[in-house]
């Protein structure tokens, strides 16, 4: 696991990064602590990265530009921050947790537990995707959304007016930040129950999914006995 | 609201206009007094001859030399041979009267008795007409003398009146020939319109007298006071009012009185103008006003004084709005009303022009006076708003989460790695909240609690950092007065913009002696990468600029600019006040 810390005040980058290298133990493969946004965002978008660890408040700047930079990337980003009152606005953008400062072993030990555990989801909903396109940002309003499809290393977002995006992030990643009401239905897909017409059994244990706009999508049999119960 | 109130008092002028209107003069001998369409007619043109023949009553002698003369010219008895008795007589057409209505002739102000007739008969008199001026007995200020109704069938009629005058010129002021229940309506208006005018003066005086006690004894609201005082005083001295049952002889008084209010009450607007505009020498230019005021009493005529008076107000103010200040155009509003109306007056246009026209000026003034109020207590509850949001301010930038919890993570991480570090940064910690809570009720400290706070942040932020920050002063005693936490604010700004990179940081405050009072630079060798923050204005610049508007309005300048090596913040302080 690569992980990239961006903290300006040294003592604190310190304090995580060996907290963290204690946490995770053999599971780290390489960290780095950078100390301004400019070399953050360098670095971000130049190597592969898997877990951001950010704060909010660098030399006075205002790091939501950073943020919703970062959570178009293909990496998990974990706030931290003095700042709590911007915990809210930071969730709805997808970021996987808010740990306030001043901060014990035990609150980022769980919110690294968050890195790949979906039940931890968050009580906050996420409410938009940050898109990188040509080293332009876009937001997608998360209830635009029909449903996702995973393409190896990055996701297909398909809108509800027909339009389809490219997220960064792969599907299990999404899934992470993804409010409630967006479920797995296959390896492939997530699908936004407000959108789902039916189910549809096929026989022989196949299932597939009919959206209110008519497009079919599969449905693995394992995952129809948890979701079914979801659709009337 | 506003709106409102304008119109009750275009409303309440209007109305008066209506009631107080005149009844204009007829041509009397073309065709006969019509008294349907005019119940009151005033009679100015008539024949005089001097001396005293009775026969000259009726119109047949045709031997005696009559003039003809105009009641309206003011200087009609100018030339005045000495002649203790003169008669004056006139032709009158009458048309028929309306049923149960009786036809009276009204004589006001004439000095300083008289006898009338009509058609050669005696029908009543006011005082005693005297040969000699033992003999002659002064009449009262209003006579009404009734026409006996058998004279007054259709066709024509001679009216005449014998008047003596043995101590001074004759004065006739109007004789009116009208229905006796259009009489009693005019009289009724009249005393309507004087108690609302006296009711209106007091009000607006005791208005003004509040005024004046309740807000910092302004003087202006004084003089504004004195000025309704003397027109209340004016108008309970008017002959027309309450003095119709007096003698036209003791009423001589109360023209001098008249005058000497008028003159008083001229010299009160003039002070007040003087201390409502930012005028210069005040009490110089009052006593010369009130000089030249007196001079004028004793040498010329009211009639002549009074529009020099309000010439003198509207130089005053045109000078005011000249040098564009407070109040100005109320106030040529006031005096443009005022001089209409008193134009109109002057005119015998109008007959209660002249007050209405100083009503109309202190409506004004009032108007003015409560919009000045509003905006005072509007911008006193604004400044004590800003005070205190400044003191949250400053104590918000030190209780803020960033500041503190990133402090207390630093300090968490300290006590794990280095426990002796961690208490000298706690202790840092403390002292710089005790000075915070000890300086930021004040307005202005001394400079030196300021550079202890100052000493206290560089410290912290240097263990935050791990870095060395440091800070000399020059020229300083320490004892000087400052707005607090502005060097602090200013340091604060020049950490967090100027030092992501490096991990030495040196500031420099230094005090000068500039042509006008003190400069502060305070100056550091942080880094100017970032283009985006010249010429921005942060919250800091802000605070700062706000402190030193509320201790020393108008006279400082701030400059915060890059420099060789650094960023440099020059802070003036004059001695003198804004011009």
């Amino acid at each position: 696991m690569r992980i990239v810390i961006v903290e300006d005040e040294l003592l604190i980058a310190q304090r995580l990064q060996s907290m963290i290298r204690e946490i995770l133990g053999s599971r780290i493969t390489h960290t780095a602590i950078e100390t301004t946004l400019e070399a953050a965002s360098d670095f971000l978008f130049s190597r592969p990265v898997d877990l951001l660890i950010l704060d909010l408040n660098l030399h006075g700047k205002d790091g939501f530009e950073l943020l919703k930079t970062a959570v178009s990337g293909s990496f998990h980003t974990i706030v931290v921050s003095a700042n709590t009152d911007k915990a809210l606005e930071a969730f709805e953008y997808g970021v996987l947790d808010f740990v306030g400062k001043p901060f014990t072993r035990e609150r980022l030990q769980k919110a690294l537990e968050r890195y790949d555990r979906i039940e931890n989801r968050n009580a906050f909903p996420t409410k938009y995707l940050s898109i990188r396109n040509r080293e332009k940002l876009s937001l997608i309003t998360i209830d635009d959304i029909d449903y996702i499809q995973g393409a190896g290393i990055y996701s297909e977002i398909h809108l509800h007016d027909g339009k389809t995006e490219i997220h960064d992030k792969t599907l299990g990643r999404l899934e992470t930040i993804l409010p409630s009401h967006f479920i797995r239905t296959h390896k492939s897909y997530i699908v936004n129950i407000q959108r789902i017409d039916h189910f549809r059994s096929l026989g022989a244990s196949k299932y597939e999914v009919a959206l209110k706009n008519g497009e079919i999508l599969p449905v693995s049999r394992a995952r129809y006995k948890d979701i079914k119960h979801l659709v009337p | 609201m506003e709106f409102r109130r304008y119109n009750y008092f275009i409303f309440v002028v209007l109305h008066t206009l209506i009631l107080m209107r005149d009844v204009s003069a007829d041509k009397l001998q073309d065709r006969p007094l019509d008294f349907r369409q005019t119940p009151i007619v005033p009679l100015h043109e008539w024949e005089m001859t001097p001396g005293d023949d009775a026969s000259v009553s009726s119109l047949e002698l045709t031997d005696t030399v009559w003039t003809s003369i105009d009641l309206r010219d003011k200087s009609l008895f100018g030339g005045y041979d000495g002649t203790r008795i003169i008669w004056l007589r006139k032709a009158v057409l009458l048309d028929t009267l309306p049923e149960d209505q009786h036809l009276l002739l009204s004589s006001y102000y004439v000095t300083c008795a008289a006898e009338f007739y009509w058609d050669g008969t005696r029908i009543g008199s006011n005082g005693r007409v005297g040969q000699t001026a033992d003999e002659e007995q002064p009449g009262r200020v209003l006579s009404r003398v009734r026409i006996p109704l058998e004279g007054i069938e259709s066709g024509d009629h001679v009216l005449a009146m014998r008047i003596s005058s043995h101590c001074r010129p004759p004065r006739i002021d109007r004789i009116e020939l009208g229905l006796d229940e259009a009489f009693r309506k005019t009289d009724l208006r009249t005393n309507n319109a004087n108690v609302f005018i006296t009711a209106f003066f007091i009000t607006s005086a005791m208005l003004n007298i509040i005024l004046f006690f309740g807000f910092n004894r302004n003087v202006a609201y004084l003089f504004l006071f004195l000025y309704c005082v003397f027109h209340t005083l004016k108008i309970l001295m008017l002959p027309s009012w309450l003095f119709l049952e007096s003698d036209v002889i003791s009423i001589q008084f109360n023209e001098r009185m008249l005058y000497l209010f008028v003159m008083l009450g001229s010299v009160s607007l003039i002070a007040f103008l003087i201390y409502k505009f930012p005028l210069p020498k005040k009490i110089g230019m009052l006593s010369l006003a009130a000089a030249i005021s007196l001079l004028c009493f004793f040498t010329i005529p009211e009639r002549t004084f009074f529009p020099a008076s309000v010439a003198v107000t509207f130089g005053i103010s045109s000078y005011a709005a000249f040098k564009k200040w407070d109040g100005r155009w109320m106030i040529l509003f006031g005096l443009i009303g005022l001089s209409i109306g008193s134009a109109l007056w002057y005119r015998g246009m109008f007959n209660f022009g002249y007050f209405l026209g100083i009503m109309f000026f202190i409506a004004a003034m009032n108007i003015a006076v409560g919009r000045q109020i509003a905006r005072q207590s509007r911008l006193h509850h604004e400044a004590v708003l800003r005070s205190s949001r400044l003191q949250t301010e400053l104590l918000k930038q030190n209780i803020q989460p960033h500041f503190i919890m990133n402090s207390l993570t630093s300090i968490q991480e300290l006590i794990d790695t280095d426990p002796a570090k961690a208490t000298e940064c706690i202790d840092a910690l403390a002292e710089e909240f005790r000075m915070f809570s000890k300086i930021c009720g004040e307005t202005l400290i001394p400079l030196g609690d300021e550079l202890e706070l100052c000493k206290a942040h560089l410290k912290i932020m240097g263990f935050r950092k791990d870095a060395c920050f440091t800070i000399e002063t020059e020229g300083l005693s320490g004892d000087e007065r400052i707005p607090p936490g502005i060097f602090h604010t200013l340091i604060e700004n020049g950490l967090t913009h100027g030092f992501s990179k490096q991990y030495h940081g040196h500031f420099r405050l230094q005090k000068e002696t500039a042509s006008q009072g003190i400069r502060y630079i305070l100056s550091n060798d942080g880094e100017v990468s970032d283009n985006r923050d010249i010429g921005h204005k942060g919250t800091g610049i802000h605070y700062v600029e706000a402190r030193l508007e509320e201790s020393f309005p108008g006279r400082w300048t701030l400059h915060s600019r890059p420099v060789e090596n650094g960023w440099n913040v020059t802070i003036e302080i004059s001695d003198r006040p804004p011009s």
